[in-house]
């Protein structure tokens, strides 16, 4: 479903990501970690097509990533900014229009759940609602991938573990890719089905959860461990 | 067409401030002139004449428009540019938004330059109409013919600026700016090859007064007009827009394929 063929990405003098090939199929969820400036966000980005690779090719379905591939893919960046003059429910109502996609029942439905006031301006929300709002934004729209780039960072338990519980309910695991980079790997280790390793640009190793715990008897931390130590 | 007209609803928002601010500029500026000069009987000429001033200074408001509303999206790239919308699209919802705004705020402008412009400029009704038509047909034509020069240098600026720093991207775009400015306004644009390709199909528009000269003291205002029999091509108006569509397109293409988030 999204392959990388021998991708890298530099930035004048700074390599993000080096030499990557990488498959990933849709109706799993999927872990990507790393230490920070490890090239996560640079994975993310390259799928959804915000940024080009310097060399190799990044293809959804057999396609050529570009930007228009939102079409496609929902990304949650790992950035707040949103429209500051709306409230949460004209943001919704703004990106129903932008995405044919965009399920608005669903999002009502996400909403309601993440108990999120319809009526707040977006410039008046807290950093956790912002966190809740995105989730709302990206998981509302019935597309093959979702992108969640650090969605539970710097959020309180409270509402990471709303998140982690939104995920599940929420993704059409049979049909959707959810990618997920993430730094609270204990929250969410039960909810993934593949773990993804970066290194220094480099993707180190790529596992399925359930076998790495059956195989090697280690949880993800343990794993991930063995490869930064 | 459902998206793009939620688009310049978003993009009303947007660059709602920059309209308003034109509008809020005009009344104070107007409301200093007037209480200046109204002790000395000159009240209505100085409407006009900063009508006038206010007016012709619309030429620059696309270009500012657009450099303020770009410059709010590029705090959220990531929400503008993931988006399936081709960037021409994305681009035409801000031009299409400003010119609506520059149009509201040249009507205003123009109420004050007639009613003050009355007092001075001795035009039948007809004159007034045909003159007005054409300088405002012309102040909002060239004031977004501008503005697509300032999208593709923002748009440059935006590609720049991922490797090098915000202020070395800005002097390189500035500098770039002003050799092309040179290259085209100075040397490409006075050829005689300019010449053959844009002067053809002769427009007469008759006489247009095209100065004014002031000289205003405390016991008197002179205001001189001047003009001449104006003719203008057709084929600089095609060959304008022919160019002005190229740069459009190359400024859309670079931020569809070559801006990062």
């Amino acid at each position: 479903m999204i392959e990388f063929k021998n991708v890298s990405k530099r930035y004048m003098t700074k390599t993000a990501l080096r030499d990557v090939d990488l498959k990933l199929d849709k109706g799993k969820i999927i872990g990507l970690v790393g230490l920070n400036g490890a090239g996560k966000s640079t994975t993310m980005k390259l799928i959804a097509g915000l940024i080009n690779p310097s060399k190799g090719s990044v293809e959804l379905d057999g396609e050529k990533v570009t930007r228009r591939i939102a079409s496609k893919v929902s990304y949650l960046s790992e950035l707040d900014e949103y429209y500051s003059f709306y409230t949460v429910q004209q943001t919704i109502d703004f990106f129903a229009t932008q995405f044919p996609d965009f399920n608005k029942e669903k999002a009502e439905e996400i909403r309601a759940y993440m108990n999120l006031d319809a009526n707040t301006k977006v410039k008046h929300l807290s950093k956790g609602n912002r966190g809740r709002l995105k989730i709302i934004l990206t998981l509302s729209r019935e597309v093959p991938v979702l992108l969640m780039d650090e969605p539970l960072s710097g959020l309180d338990p409270l509402v990471r573990d709303s998140i982690v519980k939104g995920l599940i309910t929420f993704v059409d695991t049979e049909k959707q890719l959810v990618l997920l980079s993430t730094h609270q790997i204990m929250e969410v280790e039960m909810i993934l089905d593949e773990v993804i390793a970066i290194k220094d640009g480099e993707l180190v190793d790529h596992r399925n959860v359930e076998e790495l715990r059956y195989d090697e008897q280690k949880g993800i931390l343990e794993w991930m461990s063995s490869i930064y130590e | 067409m459902k998206a793009w007209l939620a688009l310049v609803k978003k993009e009303f928002r947007i660059g709602l401030p920059i309209m308003l601010l034109a509008v809020v500029l005009f009344l104070v500026g107007l409301v200093i002139v007037t209480a200046t000069t109204y002790k000395f009987g000159y009240a209505m000429d100085a409407v006009g004449i900063i009508g006038l001033a206010w007016g012709g200074g619309h030429f620059f408001f696309m270009a500012i428009y657009m450099l303020y509303s770009l410059g709010v999206e590029r705090k959220r790239l990531h929400l503008w540019l993931h988006n399936p919308m081709h960037a021409s699209g994305l681009l035409a919802a801000k031009l299409v938004t400003g010119t609506v705004y520059m149009i509201i705020s040249l009507l205003i402008v123009s109420i004050a330059a007639y009613v003050g412009g009355l007092n001075f400029v001795p035009f039948s009704d007809g004159t007034w109409f045909k003159v007005g038509m054409i300088a405002f047909v012309h102040v909002v034509s060239l004031s977004i013919d501008f503005s697509i020069y300032v999208i593709l240098a923002y748009i440059v600026f935006l590609l720049l600026v991922r490797y090098m720093p915000t202020f070395l991207s800005g002097a390189v775009v500035f500098i770039g700016w002003w050799l092309f400015a040179y290259l085209y306004f100075g040397l490409f644009s006075q050829s005689k090859f300019y010449a053959a390709i844009t002067e053809w199909g002769k427009i007469d528009l008759g006489f247009i007064a095209n100065s004014l000269q002031f000289d205003i003291s405390t016991k008197e205002a002179l205001i001189n007009m001047q003009g001449e029999q104006l003719t203008v091509y057709a084929g600089y108006y095609i060959i304008e827009l022919i160019i002005i569509l190229i740069i459009y397109f190359i400024a859309s293409w670079l931020l569809d394929k070559k801006v990062e988030v």
